[in-house]
């Protein structure tokens, strides 16, 4: 981490190559497309490496690194104009999601066929940018809720809303597309 | 699903990731065991968890090095790796930036007219003033100094002629036509060189309307003394011809009388 703050490359590129999974794939289920995920993902630890002068060492670096990335998605996502409100009864959406599979396909035909990462990225989608970086901070990156809450810059409440509110939302999503199986 | 189970359905998703006090998880699980709704909707929560579980991570498409230039070099760094002329000329623009900047949140007018300049910061500049009308200004001060000058000088001159004329009057009781014509020579040259140092003086006057008239009359003054001391030396040197001519007459005239007397005796005897 010196060596890093120094201005070492090759040192921050062994941290580049302990986090660029989890970094490349909270991208992943942020953006949807893998082109923009490893874009941003490039993005993210160029920047960090350039602000790591400013980490101090007694912070956590993954709190750190991931308030970068968090940071950058929502950005990409804003510059995108993706940041409206999803809702399940948003009927062109939900034609897009159930056209992945086709119709005559049973639904324990379709689990078998669809990877379960596919499927859970296809519904997060309709959850919003922000309830869909809690989700993805708390379920893939496997944090706390106060470590969320740290890298969100959010209260404590307000994570955990955000985090409930999407949980329903996709087990509403997941009801639907059983009772439609 | 009734108002309890309400109650309850927020607790399902909070007890099944531990974010609930066991006492109310106990109570959600005793409601549970005789609610299938919420036994129903606790389920779908479990699904939905069991399918975020299932998820695993993508491997990464190629490594995300950052390259060995990508470091930002520091302005700190920058300015010490530059030679003396650029540090000098950075240096510089950044002064210049910083007073134009400050000159800006200032306010700052400034205004260049007819060699005439002008700066504010902030309040508003008075309006320029009309040129022909300071010309005016300037043309009438000049005409009123000359005619100031001028007079002075006429009245110095008619002064100093008056104490000329005295001074000749009164040495000149004793001397003979000639001496006299002599002196009266001697002040016409003094007056003519006088009027031509009065016009020489005025020329430069005129010509220059800058120079102090403190100066002027020192000249003028001085010019004055030097012409008085040469007129008395004049007078002087006059009356010491005279008293020898004077003396040299009278010794003739006792020679001819002696000589006169020697006669008579010798043609008495």
């Amino acid at each position: 981490m010196a060596a890093s703050q120094r201005g070492d490359t090759s040192a921050f590129n062994r941290l580049v190559l302990k986090w660029e999974k989890q970094v490349y794939n909270l991208a992943l289920r942020m953006l949807q497309d893998p082109d923009d995920a490893a874009e941003t993902t490039q993005e993210i630890f160029l920047r960090a490496f350039r602000a790591i002068r400013s980490f101090r060492q007694d912070a956590n670096f993954s709190t750190w690194l991931y308030r970068i990335a968090a940071n950058q998605c929502l950005t990409r996502l804003k510059k995108r104009g993706q940041h409206r409100p999803y809702s399940l009864d948003d009927d062109d959406l939900r034609v897009t999601i159930d056209q992945q599979a086709p119709r005559q396909e049973s639904y324990e035909q379709q689990f078998l066929r669809e990877d379960a990462g596919e499927r859970v990225r296809q519904a997060l989608v309709l959850l919003s940018p922000e309830q869909r970086l809690v989700l993805e901070l708390k379920f893939f990156q496997e944090m706390t809720f106060e470590e969320i809450a740290a890298v969100v810059q959010a209260p404590l409440s307000t994570v955990k809303s955000r985090l409930y509110e999407g949980l329903n939302i996709l087990k509403q999503h997941f009801a639907r597309r059983k009772r439609n199986a | 699903m009734n108002d309890k189970c309400n109650h309850y359905k927020d607790l399902i998703p909070r007890a099944l990731l531990g974010d609930i006090e066991p006492g109310r998880a106990a109570e959600l699980e005793e409601h549970a065991a005789s609610c299938g709704q919420c036994r129903a909707e606790r389920e779908e929560y479990r699904e939905t968890l069991g399918q975020l579980a299932m998820v695993q991570d993508e491997p990464v498409p190629g490594h995300f090095f950052v390259p060995a230039d990508a470091r930002n070099i520091s302005w700190r760094e920058l300015f010490g790796a530059v030679s003396w002329p650029w540090k000098l000329a950075a240096a510089g623009g950044f002064a210049a930036l910083l007073l134009l900047a400050g000159l800006g949140l200032s306010q700052f007018q400034f205004r260049a007219a007819n060699g005439v300049y002008a700066f504010s910061f902030g309040s508003r500049l008075p309006a320029a003033s009309d040129d022909s009308k300071t010309e005016a200004a300037i043309q009438t001060l000049r005409i009123e100094m000359r005619r100031f000058i001028q007079e002075t000088i006429r009245s110095e001159r008619k002064q100093y002629m008056v104490t000329l004329r005295s001074e000749l009057d009164r040495s000149s009781s004793n001397l003979n036509p000639e001496q006299r014509r002599f002196l009266q020579a001697s002040l016409n040259d003094i007056e003519r060189r006088l009027n031509e140092r009065i016009a020489t003086t005025g020329a430069a006057i005129a010509g220059q309307t800058a120079s102090s008239l403190d100066t002027l009359y020192a000249t003028l003054q001085a010019q004055r003394t030097q012409d008085l001391a040469l007129i008395r030396k004049s007078i002087n040197d006059t009356a010491r011809v005279s008293e020898a001519n004077d003396r040299q007459t009278q010794e003739v005239l006792t020679t001819l009388l002696e000589v006169a007397d020697l006669q008579i005796k010798r043609g008495m005897n």
